[in-house]
């Protein structure tokens, strides 16, 4: 598991990029598209956003690893520490 | 007989005001939406000079949340400006199908603001991925998609892109498609927000954009750099904006009770034929005979003319050679006003909020006037120079000119009941 504070941030992406209501509470174990209902060009717009904060890469082949809140949090993780 | 094209909604956006109320109190004042702006810095941009809405659009505190993912500004003003005008109306408590309803939405350059910042923020990326909004915001005829989408209208769909005639191109295409039985209410204008470097830089190269420097008036006072028809008029200033107008057909307005604003009486649309980007004064004067002639008014009729007026020493020369062309003796009783001298230069846009300023000028009786204005001997009309005049207007016709060589002119009269 991420640690709270860059998991919490993904979240903020997640609901600004995914355009989730802000009301709905984020919780990791959500899936962006079953759970949260992100369509698929919000849901690319959230993958974007990711790589836009975090200067990482998402590659196609990973994306349908990437269901969940926390799939992406710790995508984010390693592969921003890889890039440092 | 054909169809009576009754306005029954109209609206602006500009630099003026987010209304036409203001819009248009600020044009009969003589004040200027021109001035210096921060966002145009001389790092990107060879002229900061440009009539911007302020607090408005994507990322603002009034940002419309309904179109959040599509960052161009066109498409904010376009949708701000429609539901304006929907209302103006009476929608959507008046009845209406919306099947029935036809949405005729232009722009010159679509959402090149959003392809500059996408661009912009994609060229520091790792791979070559790009916003899956891009391109939904680009394409000129999501104008026409959100207002449809957020009004709830389902009726034919078009996106003229006629450069700086785009939003006359649409109001007669609107009305064509009502004589034609297409549909029997219609969304009409356009939309532009073109502040990129390539766009500004580009007008500046052309020699077409304002960019005096030292002691130019305009450079020392920018409300100044746009005056039209003047001795030293030195090229248009930029502008962003919406107009929007709603037509219907007089039968659907007498059966569903709607409210007329004004009648659009002739309209007519050709082509030069000559050049990219210089207008031919053969055809722009053959352009106003030709809606005169349409509309079945003599023209003595005209009361006020919306002059085109970008504030270029070409434009404004040719086209007081046409309306002396056109009107003969009647031209020097004429008044011709350009209200870009206060608004600058909407491209698409421009023409769209020019014909809901007429219609205005039908209701209000009233001419705006040509702001800055310093008469130049080569060009004697009568400019309104300056101040808003009561005047009674039976008739106003609204030209434009477009790059490419398009041409468009309407002819707008009153609506009494009686």
């Amino acid at each position: 598991m991420p640690d709270a504070s860059l998991l919490g941030e993904v979240i903020e992406v997640i609901r600004d990029a995914g355009k989730v209501a802000p009301g709905v509470a984020i919780k990791p174990e959500q899936r962006l598209v079953d759970d949260l209902g992100i369509d698929s060009l919000d849901l690319v717009g959230v993958f974007l956003s990711i790589q836009d904060r975090y200067d990482v890469v998402i590659d196609d082949d990973d994306v349908p690893d990437l269901r969940r809140v926390v799939d992406l949090a710790e995508y984010v993780a390693k592969n921003r520490l890889r890039a440092a | 007989m054909a169809e009576r094209i009754l306005i029954i909604g109209h609206s602006a956006v500009t630099c003026l005001g987010r209304d036409l109320d203001a819009t248009w109190d600020g044009l009969i004042a003589g004040r200027s939406g021109i001035r210096r702006h921060a966002s145009l810095g001389p790092e990107r941009f060879l002229q900061d000079i440009g009539g911007i809405v302020e607090d408005f659009g994507p990322g603002s505190a009034t940002e419309d949340a309904e179109i959040s993912r599509l960052g161009s500004r066109s498409i904010h003003l376009g949708l701000a400006a429609a539901r304006a005008a929907w209302a103006d109306a009476g929608f959507p408590s008046a009845p209406f199908d919306p099947e029935r309803v036809a949405l005729i939405v232009g722009s010159a350059m679509g959402g090149l603001d959003l392809l500059d910042a996408e661009t912009t923020r994609a060229s520091t990326r790792k791979n070559l991925a790009v916003s899956p909004y891009l391109i939904p915001g680009l394409i000129i005829n999501q104008i026409a998609g959100q207002i449809a989408q957020q009004l709830g209208l389902h009726g034919p769909s078009i996106a003229p892109a006629n450069a700086c005639a785009s939003g006359g191109h649409a109001v007669a295409m609107g009305a064509m498609l009502l004589r034609a039985g297409e549909a029997e209410i219609a969304v009409c204008g356009a939309a532009e927000s073109a502040f990129t470097p390539s766009i500004v830089n580009g007008f500046v190269t052309m020699k077409a954009l304002y960019n005096r420097k030292g002691d130019d008036r305009g450079a020392a006072d920018p409300s100044q750099a746009s005056r039209p028809f003047s001795a030293d008029r030195a090229g248009f200033v930029l502008s962003e904006g919406a107009g929007m107008l709603v037509l219907a057909t007089e039968t659907a307005v007498r059966q569903n009770n709607l409210r007329p604003l004004a009648e659009l009486k002739g309209w007519a649309m050709n082509s030069d034929g000559y050049h990219m980007a210089m207008p031919e004064a053969k055809r722009v004067a053959l352009c106003l005979k030709s809606a005169l002639k349409h509309s079945g008014l003599p023209p003595e009729a005209i009361g006020y003319y919306n002059a085109h007026g970008t504030s270029t020493p070409v434009n404004d020369r040719l086209e007081t050679g046409a309306i002396r062309e056109v009107f003969g003796d009647h031209a020097d009783r004429l008044p011709v006003s350009s209200i870009k001298g206060a608004l600058g230069h909407g491209l698409g846009a421009a023409s769209a909020i020019e014909a809901a300023v007429c219609v205005r000028s039908l209701r209000e009786q009233a001419i705006p006037p040509t702001i800055n204005y310093r008469p130049d001997p080569e060009l004697s009309l009568d400019f309104v120079p300056d101040v808003g005049r009561d005047s009674p207007v039976h008739a106003a016709m609204s030209a434009s000119f477009g790059f490419g060589g398009t041409n468009n002119a309407l002819i707008f009269t009153r609506w009494t009941d009686a």
